[in-house]
């Protein structure tokens, strides 16, 4: 059975690949593949298959590889903490941010809207939260990754150019999408 | 609705062939943005690299079908913008041109700051920057702390400061910059300077998308300023700096509503061209995406009308654009991305790059808080109910 308050906890406080590899080693170890093949992990943990895609975040590098296997229902569930938990380290990388950041006089934070945009995505995790627990059927996590996503893009914004940064949280959260990508949706390819 | 007219429906058709040609190096360029340098004689960057400069300066503008073109109209402008945009902004924005500083020069630039700086983009593809945001100020330009202090001789002036997420600024010669003289909202002016001048120096780094722009973080230490690259010394100080920077602001967005509105075009279009056999939500769903884009066209269009009549109430319609555009350009990639299964983005890096793309339109030009401040000024003033 998966903690998975640690696992949320971990991508909150140590980011994204200490969460992913801690994810990885309670599932078993091995690379894990969505269900289309897909696996976005951490390239020490990777086998030797050439990457469709090298990803760099904050000097470690990930890679989106192909391979097979169903995910189990523990690494769904993991997956959804896991990003729920990156998207409150991203709230609270905002709330410092705009705290220190001035407009005039004043921090960023007084501002209403932005109080209201930062009440906004905390609601949302609030939301998530509650609704995120084991009987969830596979469509609705596939729902709630989306709107963690949603989450996400409200707090980069709130981030200005400083989240669209490559060596900073935009990375992270780019990276996050790329899971949900990757271990989300349908098996079939469409044409 | 507003509709192009046929010498815009020929430049439309001109900018998506031209466009058509940028497309298949797209993920390349974005692997290397100097790449860019392999490019110059195509079309479409010939295109931007000669636009917008002014009649007046430019004796030899592009033409097409015995129109003339200079790139300096509203629409014109929005109606190329969103067709390179939906092939790849990332070439748009890697290209050499006047591109935001060439708006600044023709606002504010006197009889000869304008001759040498659109004289020099002409004689052979220049790349210009323009610098305004700082590390710790973006929104709040207005209290930027860039100074401008006499030299010696009394009359050059030494550009001291910080700019943050400036475009292109590793590969231009020259760009206009926004430093202050004095504190206070007078004491903000914009000068001409050239990278080749000791004291500046500009350092690219890695962001999520629109990598084609490479975004520089620019110092500049002691850069010699001469007087005679002052813009605005003929205008009053209430109309040059600060008043300078929202008035071309106000001329620019139109077109970067174009480039979220182009992103989401291209996004949906990959969609129709890369999903053929859809099911009757899925149609319903893209039916949908469609008729959103077509009335962000509209909204961006009427900004640009606004720019071509001078109509006062242009800031506040750009701002309304830009905003929507931005939201456009986020909500449509992610909802394409939808129309494919697991891996999608892995498996289509065009459209994973729309998507990363659409991320940056936020910001370019002020994110869609300051737009939507902008656009309520409009509602209070009571410039947006009618019309
Ligand atoms: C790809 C790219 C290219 C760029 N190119 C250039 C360029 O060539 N030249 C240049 O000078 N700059 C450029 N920029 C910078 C851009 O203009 C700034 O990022 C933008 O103005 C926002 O400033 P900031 O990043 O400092 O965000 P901040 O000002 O720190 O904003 C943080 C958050 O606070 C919000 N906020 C700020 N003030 C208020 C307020 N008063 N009320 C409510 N909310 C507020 C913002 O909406 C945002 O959500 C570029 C940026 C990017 C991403």
């Amino acid at each position: 059975m998966i903690d998975y308050n640690e696992i949320r906890d971990v991508a909150r406080a140590d980011g994204l690949v200490a969460a992913l590899l801690l994810l990885h080693l309670r599932c078993g170890g091995d690379p894990v593949y969505g269900p289309a093949g897909h696996a976005v992990l951490p390239a020490s943990i990777a086998g030797d298959e050439p990457p469709l895609l090298t990803l760099d975040l904050y000097g470690d590098t990930l890679v989106a590889v192909r391979g097979r296997g169903v995910p189990s229902r523990e690494w769904s569930l993991g997956l959804a903490w896991l990003r729920l938990g990156l998207s409150e380290g991203l709230l609270g990388r905002c709330l410092s941010y705009l705290g220190a950041r001035t407009a005039g006089d004043s921090p960023l934070l007084v501002q209403q809207l932005v109080k209201g945009q930062l009440a906004e995505a905390v609601t949302e995790h609030l939301l998530i939260q509650g609704v995120l627990h084991e009987e969830l059927a596979a469509e609705a996590l596939d729902d709630l990754h989306l709107q963690i996503t949603l989450a996400d893009r409200m707090l980069l914004r709130l981030l200005g150019g400083s989240g669209f940064r490559a060596d900073g949280p935009g990375q992270s959260a780019h990276v996050s999408e790329l899971l949900a990508d990757a271990y989300t949706g349908t098996a079939e390819v469409r044409t | 609705m507003i509709e192009l007219d046929d010498r815009l429906s020929a430049l439309r058709d001109h900018a998506r062939e031209w466009a058509g040609e940028l497309r298949p190096l797209a993920l390349e360029l974005e692997r290397d943005p100097e790449l860019i340098h392999k490019h110059l004689e195509l079309p479409g960057v010939s295109f931007l690299a000669r636009t917008p400069i002014p009649a007046e300066y430019n004796p030899d503008p592009v033409t097409i079908g015995g129109h003339r073109f200079h790139g300096t109209g509203g629409l014109e402008r929005v109606t190329f913008c969103e067709e390179f945009a939906a092939a790849d902004v990332g070439m748009l924005l890697a290209a050499p041109g006047p591109s935001l500083s060439g708006v600044f020069v023709a606002l504010l630039g006197d009889e000869a700051q304008k001759e040498w700086f659109f004289g020099r983009l002409l004689e052979r593809p220049t790349w210009t920057f323009f610098a305004l945001t700082e590390p710790d100020r973006g929104s709040d330009a207005a209290a930027l702390t860039s100074a401008l202090t006499t030299a010696p001789d009394g009359e050059t002036l030494l550009l001291s400061g910080t700019k943050r997420f400036i475009g292109n600024a590793a590969r231009a010669d020259l760009g206009v910059v926004f430093a202050r003289t004095r504190p206070g909202p007078l004491g903000v002016i914009a000068v001409l300077a050239e990278t080749r001048d000791p004291g500046f120096s500009a350092t690219p780094f890695p962001t999520v998308g629109l990598r084609g722009n490479q975004v520089s973080e620019v110092s500049f230490d002691r850069v010699e300023i001469p007087a005679d690259r002052v813009l605005g010394r003929h205008l009053s100080p209430t109309r040059r700096g600060l008043a300078g920077a929202v008035a071309g602001f106000n001329r620019l967005r139109p077109g970067v509503a174009a480039l979220g509105l182009g992103v989401a075009r291209g996004a949906y279009e990959y969609v129709r061209e890369h999903r053929r056999a859809l099911t009757g939500d899925e149609r319903d769903r893209l039916d949908r995406l469609g008729r959103r884009i077509e009335g962000v066209r509209q909204l961006v269009r009427r900004a640009a009308l606004a720019l071509d009549h001078d109509d006062p109430s242009l800031g506040h319609l750009a701002s309304a654009a830009k905003a929507r555009a931005a939201r456009l350009a986020e909500e449509t990639t992610l909802e394409a991305v939808g129309f494919f299964g697991a891996g999608a983005r892995l498996e289509h890096p065009l459209l994973d790059k729309f998507v990363r793309d659409a991320r940056g339109t936020e910001y370019m030009e002020g994110t869609r808080n300051i737009q939507w401040l902008n656009v309520f000024q409009g509602l209070s003033q009571g410039r947006l109910r009618h019309g």
